[in-house]
């Protein structure tokens, strides 16, 4: 028994050993630049001509940034927001939903449904709330950015034009289908602050972060 | 063995982990000036021939990547208003260049540990391709967060979270703990609490990935839903909803009933359908709506009379289950999408318990002899009874703001803590149920 725990112990020892030198410096790769062009990054002719896409990477690029005037670049963003057709709503939400993309262009391409100042996107966002994931995703990936987008689309509800209660109609459609305690969360403290009884979700956020930061 | 442990541990905690693989695109981002290029390579020694060579302007290498997320935190500027002096977060307020260029020693790409976003060994970070198909924040979140390991910060087996189930080390202990995830979460905050020159999609992104992160990494929460009370009044038919010190009226469902805690709030259960109580107003005309908000929804797919269910969480997991009689009880099999076999029991159920007098929370089922026999959903079996009996006066247990409340058959509700017994002043009258539920006005921080 002895001499296998013996065995075992230097075997371990010396691939252990032979492990942490390596990562000391892991081994150099070749540049990577072939990953620059894959099929999924090329967008559609139709989608490049848009109005929506050059937005999105305009934004996608500006957010990236540091910012000398934060206050205007928001205002900047939202006037370009409000002044998208219509008809470029359904290529945002096929970003939007279309986990291949970059994350930043997904992120600004919903921030700029939020910011449209129209009630006809409502239904987009209650889709990205409650879309499914991708099941080929990594499950980190779900933890995370999959998650945010879907919680910034319950919140791009409170910003559009709508009646009470279509915003509590459209909130409580996503309570009823999502899948994701976070979102249904969200969700949940936008009816809440529809009803009055809480600040808003994006409040409560800052007042916890707050504290988290100011706390001994 | 011990070293072997510890040889093992060591090399799990120089990985550090946090996200995917997936094809990108990115578009241009501005140049990058050329000198200050230079610095950034020299500072954090930069491998840049493993990045795609040195690029200054075209975003889809990711050296220009890299550049750019070291010239956010160059440049990140955070206001200290209202900071108490006496309290210091992690790394100090803008002064996150120059603690990066303390905690690193090199910094290259690769793809040798494909399931990990990026790893720490000894200082030299190697980033895989699952941080290149980051969005900005999450990439230079990721830059931060690997720092923290050079300092011998690693992470431990998670007890809730996307990595439970996995055989990985993915969390932190606590968010005092200062390990990586607490780093990275103190960054979001930061930007998106005292950020000044972020653009605010960039802070909007920040403040939702704190929340987002805030329970999943750590293995004690650090940003916890708030409770209220809700009891219903024994003489009226209506419900007490009792939060931040107040109590709220609120209509009930005209059915009748057991009260039963749910995601979205509560319901009256009647054996076979779920009447869902509206927390947050009573400006409906028609009380009686089925609940299809919470797994009680689940309830529509078959109806058959049932002697209990419930939906709880345990951690940032859920969990339901129904008993039909009272000699086995079913799981909800989730990634399934159905039922389990009945669990069959050696006792008979008399009721059931999601809090006993000791404040343990759970699922208990309490048998006909009084004794209280605790529920693992995990394992989907029924533990040993307890070395105490449930009271035979006790109706139903609660919490609220650290106190343990009890509802007797009496129909009055008393206080159990270390310093007050007796009737709970909260509650003035006469109740027939009691539960806790989710309040949705403001997160309870755990620090």
């Amino acid at each position: 028994m002895r001499a296998i725990f013996a065995i075992v112990f230097f075997s371990a020892l010396i691939i252990s050993a032979v492990f942490l030198k390596e990562k000391k410096r892991p081994p150099l790769l070749k540049p990577q630049q072939d990953q620059t062009i894959k099929a999924s990054s090329i967008s559609q002719p139709q989608e490049v001509k848009s109005t929506a896409a050059q937005l999105v990477l305009q934004f996608s690029k500006e957010i990236s940034q540091i910012q000398n005037d934060p206050v205007a670049a928001e205002l900047n963003m939202k006037t370009a927001a409000q002044s998208l057709p219509e008809s470029d709503y359904a290529i945002l939400e096929k970003m939007i939903l279309d986990s291949s993309r970059n994350q930043d262009d997904r992120f600004v391409a919903l921030t700029l449904l939020s910011w449209s100042n129209n009630s006809n996107v409502a239904s987009t966002l209650v889709n990205v709330a409650t879309a499914s994931f991708d099941p080929l995703l990594n499950p980190n990936q779900k933890s995370d950015f999959e998650q945010i987008l879907r919680m910034r689309a319950v919140e791009g509800l409170s910003e559009i034009p709508l009646q009470p209660y279509q915003r509590v109609e459209y909130l409580n459609q996503i309570v009823a289908k999502t899948e994701l305690k976070l979102v249904s969360d969200r969700a949940m403290r936008s009816l809440w602050a529809e009803q009055k009884l809480a600040k808003s979700a994006v409040d409560q956020d800052q007042d916890a972060l707050e504290k988290l930061l100011s706390s001994p | 063995m011990f070293l072997i442990t510890s040889l093992l541990a060591i090399l799990l905690s120089s990985i550090g982990f946090s996200q995917q693989t997936m094809p990108w695109q990115d578009s241009q981002f501005g140049c990058i000036d050329s000198t200050l290029a230079q610095k950034y390579i020299r500072d954090f020694n930069i491998d840049t021939r493993s990045f795609g060579g040195l690029e200054l302007c075209n975003a889809n290498i990711d050296t220009k990547k890299l550049l750019n997320d070291i010239s956010i935190i160059d440049f990140g500027r955070f206001s200290t208003d209202g900071n108490n002096v006496f309290i210091r977060g992690f790394v100090p307020t803008n002064q996150y260049y120059a603690w990066m260029k303390g905690q690193t020693r090199g910094m290259d790409r690769g793809q040798d540990i494909p399931y990990a976003t990026a790893y720490n060994s000894g200082g030299y970070f190697t980033m895989q391709d699952g941080w290149a198909v980051l969005s900005t924040l999450g990439r230079v979140g990721t830059i931060v967060h690997e720092a923290r390991h050079t300092a011998g910060y690693r992470h431990y087996p998670c007890n809730q979270g996307p990595y439970q189930d996995a055989n990985l080390a993915g969390c932190d202990t606590s968010y005092q703990q200062g390990g990586s995830h607490a780093i990275e979460m103190e960054y979001y905050a930061r930007v998106s609490v005292h950020g000044q020159n972020f653009h605010p999609v960039y802070k909007t992104m920040a403040r939702l990935m704190a929340i987002a992160r805030g329970n999943a990494f750590f293995n004690q929460p650090v940003l916890q839903k708030k409770e209220g009370l809700l009891a219903l009044s024994a003489d009226r038919n209506q419900a007490e909803l009792i939060l931040n010190g107040q109590k709220v009226i609120r209509d009930l469902p005209q059915s009748e009933g057991i009260l039963k805690r749910t995601s979205f709030g509560g319901v009256i259960f009647n054996g076979v359908s779920a009447q869902s109580i509206e927390l947050y107003g009573n400006a409906r005309l028609n009380t009686n709506i089925e609940d299809t908000y919470s797994y009680f929804k689940l309830l529509l797919e078959n109806r058959i009379n049932l002697l209990d269910f419930e939906e709880f969480d345990l951690g940032t997991k859920r969990f339901v289950t129904r008993i039909q009689n009272t000699k086995a009880i079913e799981f909800f099999d989730f990634p399934n999408g159905q039922w389990t076999r009945p669990v069959n029991l050696d006792f008979q159920i008399a009721g059931t318990a999601t809090r006993l007098e000791n404040n343990q929370n759970g699922y208990f089922l309490i048998g006909t002899d009084a004794r209280i026999y605790p529920v693992n959903p995990q394992s989907k079996t029924v533990g040993s009874p307890l070395n105490f009996k449930w009271n035979a006066s006790t109706l139903q247990v609660a919490q609220y703001e650290n106190t343990v409340l009890v509802l007797k058959n009496n129909g009055l509700i008393y206080q159990r803590n270390s310093t007050q017994q007796g009737i709970w002043p909260g509650g003035q009258g006469r109740y027939r149920a009691m539960i806790n539920v989710p309040v949705y006005d403001g997160f309870q921080v755990m620090r």
